[in-house]
């Protein structure tokens, strides 16, 4: 009985000391870009990408985008591995940190749902009115 | 194109909601009147249900196979020029598909438990009908109502198609699998139900369910390994497991599942710990079914809950009444649930499983709390707080230590009160020499280690806590291995002390007495290899997560690139059209460093699929590349070539990518002993970028060591889990005869 409660205390303060160090906030680009402390690292930010700005740079670990909430938007410079996911209107969480220049600057890049995917129902329709309406030029 | 097979499809779901709903209805009025013949009915109507269902899903491939597009869900996930075998695995590429699929496995299975119990278990068998009746109720209500796979819109001429990354062959099996193992466990549960219910709480309830359990808690394990596996094929990140909440969702289900079949055990054995066991499989049950909730509803963000929908509140309102009404009926029953012993000594067997079940519980429950913190803290604070891998490894992993050491002591160890002798007898040569691995694991690599040791100094001086905790990283592989090889060995002499028994009282021979001894007691013995197969799959995690190398660089065909022990040269690039992508084929050949030998060649590819709904031109540009490279005509590099300008010119007018960009990773595996070090390692290569005119081409390169051993333990704990379910002449006899107990006892 002793042992158990030893097991499940030293479980509980190694949970402790590692939800101290290590949570990050979440933020939506709104509320990031209203937070005070922005230049300082540890911020998740999730918005979408903006259909049109990835720019995608020879090295292959290198793109650029602007990443909105659909309210505001920011640009994100990005070095890594960027995953397959990552298109037009994917949804994206971004970590890192925002540059006097006003780019934030990413380390890490998680993508979910190509628009072709699931999140975005609506998106395959609006490809179709892309068609229908034909490219603009 | 006629509507039949969508109209059939739908009236389908709703007969069997009727069907289902029936059988709830039935069986809990059979166990309230103690009436046979509603019971009969109930049995029925989850037959009639399940052919519904049946008959929904084969609607549901059939509107894929005739690339019926007017069907919402078809359209999402086929297109005309998807493969055969990834238009039937569309059919779970989504929402209203998986729960479809989901709700197929737990109808198949109620059928199979109505069928094996037609003439056993009376008295248990209605509650646990209508537990596996209301379930099947509940899904029939989401694709009813909420989440509708036959809803339909006007004819399109062609479908978005599925995901390219989905279309891979381990992710076409690895939802069934997990699927299988979430749903598996509604059966156990069932019949704890019933059990507490009637107050029947001896051991028959889990005694008839064992192979449900093995069979689930199985088919969930080798879920989580195929999930990784594909993740870490196809994801071209290097890694296998990045506590994902998806991942966790399915990790969660099997950690209790795990501490369930080993306590149950302690129960059969000795009558303790029944209050513990139906406490676990409810849990199990419920993480089962938020698991799928996890997945499905994207509560959590979560790299692939590829879903935001609308069935969050039902699964909320279900899962709900499943635990806490699990709970409180448990709670009622505890006088029912007293335990027959006690423990006898903290040294014994009982309570290596004990220590074992508190593990398993005490892991499922940090990974639940981290997994769900962004809910917490955003119900609590307003403010969203994620908890990255980091915080997983550092609670996670001492304790997945801990277990490890458990899979060799608790094996070894005796019952009731272990003695000095026993101790001695069994664990002191293992403990001893996997001390000395340990030991020369850290002399043979003394710079690490003293660096770790200086680390942990440095931060016992400055008494950082969490600087401390870090510290012990350093020397997370040397404990793995020298543990694991006091588990390997120990179990090893226990495998080596029963055969040399039977060879001298049979007269056998070595493999003959190995293997008469595995086949007398499966369980025991299956149970083992089980356990080996873990060791292994600690090894490569261990090794694979400390001592990975890797190199991003930027070459030009014929130039060669340095990492670890190895050399690579970028010899070329190929375009290709095919199937529905384009892309570079890179070939890469593979040197040993110090001596030049050729290890092999490896073909890694970036592929880019066009979205030809965008354009004609496009389509017809991409059709014309394709039918040229099918004929190997001599231009159709220069054809490939000029499609990617084609692109770019329609991105710049449509202002978004007309693509879906992806990434093939090539491997180069070492599955030969023979190969040394390199053993179970993998040199792996993702394509970054390659120049489609000058062929330039970036590559990132991990090399992985030990890194199969996660997979051949796998295999490992396949074959194990195999023998501990194979059917068993004492076994039966002994369930049988308790059987024989119960009804005289009901009649």
């Amino acid at each position: 009985m002793l042992l158990g409660v030893g097991v499940i205390a030293s479980m509980a303060l190694l949970l402790l000391i590692g939800v101290n160090q290590g949570g990050v906030y979440y933020f939506t680009v709104s509320e990031f870009l209203d937070h005070p402390s922005k230049a300082e690292d540890g911020f998740r930010v999730n918005g979408q990408v903006v259909p049109g700005t990835i720019e995608r740079l020879p090295s292959g670990m290198d793109v650029k985008f602007v990443m909105t909430d659909g309210a505001r938007s920011i640009p994100v410079a990005y070095h890594g591995i960027i995953p397959d996911t990552f298109v037009d209107e994917a949804a994206v969480v971004v970590e890192g940190r925002l540059t006097s220049e006003g780019t934030f600057t990413a380390h890490t890049l998680l993508a979910k749902c190509p628009s072709k995917y699931e999140a975005a129902e609506e998106a395959p329709e609006a490809l179709e009115a892309n068609l229908v309406g034909g490219p603009q030029t | 194109m006629n509507n039949f097979a969508i109209i059939l499809g739908h009236y389908s779901l709703l007969f069997g909601l009727i069907a289902a709903g029936w059988a709830v209805l039935s069986s809990s009025l059979s166990a309230a009147s103690r009436s046979p013949g509603l019971q009969r009915s109930a049995e029925r109507a989850v037959w009639a249900s399940t052919g519904f269902v049946s008959l929904a899903t084969v609607c549901l491939v059939w509107s894929f196979l005739a690339n019926d597009f007017r069907v919402d869900y078809v359209f999402h996930y086929s297109s005309t020029s998807q493969a055969l075998q990834y238009k039937i695995g569309a059919l779970w590429g989504g929402q209203a598909g998986s729960l479809l699929l989901w709700l197929l496995i737990l109808s198949v299975m109620a059928v199979i438990m109505v069928w094996t119990n037609r003439n056993k278990n009376r008295a248990l068998m209605p509650y646990a009908t209508a537990v596996m009746a209301l379930t099947m109720t509940f899904f029939l209500i989401l694709l009813n109502f909420i989440e509708l796979p036959f809803a339909t819109s006007a004819m399109r001429p062609d479908g978005a198609g599925l995901n390219p990354q989905l279309k891979n062959y381990w992710m076409m099996i690895h939802p069934p699998a997990l699927y299988l193992g979430y749903v598996g466990f509604s059966v156990p549960f069932a019949f704890a139900i019933g059990a507490l219910i009637t107050r029947r709480t001896g051991d028959l309830w889990f005694r008839t369910t064992r192979r449900w359990t093995l069979f689930s808690w199985f088919f969930l394990g080798i879920g989580i390994l195929l999930g990784s596996y594909w993740a870490y094929i196809e994801l071209g990140w290097g890694g296998y497991w990045a506590w994902d909440p998806v991942e966790n969702a399915s990790l969660m289900p099997w950690l209790t599942g795990t501490a369930f079949l080993h306590s149950v055990m302690v129960q059969e054995k000795k009558g303790m710990l029944k209050v513990w066991n139906m406490l676990l499989i409810i849990l199990t049950f419920s993480l089962a079914i938020f698991g799928t909730f996890l997945t499905r509803s994207g509560v959590i963000s979560s790299v692939h809950a590829f879903a935001t929908s609308n069935i969050g509140p039902a699964f909320g309102i279900f899962l709900f009444l499943i635990f806490f009404g699990a709970l409180i009926l448990l709670v009622t029953r505890l006088d029912n649930l007293k335990s027959e012993a006690h423990l006898e000594s903290i040294v014994s067997r009982e309570s290596s499983f004990l220590f074992n079940n508190l593990i398993f519980i005490g892991l499922a429950a940090t990974v639940l709390l981290l997994t769900t913190f962004p809910m917490f803290s955003e119900a609590v604070t307003g403010r969203k707080v994620t908890m990255g891998p980091p915080i997983y490894n550092l609670v996670n992993i001492p304790w997945a230590l801990a277990l490890l050491a458990l899979t060799g002591i608790g094996p070894l160890i005796a019952w009731r009160k272990a003695s000095s002798r026993n101790l001695k007898r069994n664990l002191l040569i293992p403990g001893l020499l996997g001390l000395w691995c340990m030991l020369a694991y850290v002399v043979r690599s003394p710079q690490e280690h003293l660096e770790a040791l200086r680390k942990m100094g440095s931060a016992i001086g400055s008494l950082d806590v969490s600087a401390i905790l870090d510290s012990f990283v350093g020397f997370y592989p040397a404990i793995t291995f020298g543990i694991g090889a006091f588990v390997i060995i120990g179990l090893g002499l226990e495998f080596y002390r029963g055969m040399r028994v039977r060879m001298h009282q049979q007269g056998e021979n070595a493999p003959v007495a190995l293997g008469r001894m595995m086949w007398r007691n499966k369980r025991r013995w299956g149970g083992y290899v089980v356990h080996i197969g873990v060791v292994l799959i600690f090894f490569g995690i261990a090794a694979s997560s400390a001592y990975q190398q890797e190199t991003v660089q930027q070459l030009m065909p014929g130039q060669f690139l340095e990492v670890d022990d190895y050399m690579m040269r970028y010899e070329g690039f190929r375009l290709e059209a095919k199937d529905d992508h384009i892309g570079s084929m890179t070939t890469v050949s593979v040197f040993d460093r110090h001596s030049g030998k050729l290890l092999g060649r490896i073909e890694p590819a970036q592929l880019i699929h066009p979205n030809m709904m965008i354009s004609e031109e496009l389509r017809e540009a991409f059709l014309h590349a394709k039918s040229l490279d099918a004929a190997g005509a001599p231009e159709t590099q220069q054809v490939i070539a000029g499609l990617y300008p084609l692109i770019k010119r329609l991105e710049s007018q449509v202002r978004r990518e007309v693509k879906t960009p992806s990434t093939e990773v090539a491997i180069l595996s070492f599955h030969s002993p023979l190969s040394g070090t390199r053993f179970g390692e993998d040199f792996y290569v993702i394509p970054l970028f390659v120049d489609t005119q000058t062929g330039e081409a970036s590559f990132r390169v991990f090399i992985n060591p030990l890194v199969n051993f996660l997979w051949y333990g796998g295999l490992i704990f396949i074959l194990g889990a195999h023998l501990c379910v194979l059917p068993d002449s004492r076994e039966r006899q002994r369930l049988e005869q308790a059987l024989d107990l119960e009804e005289t006892a009901v009649a």
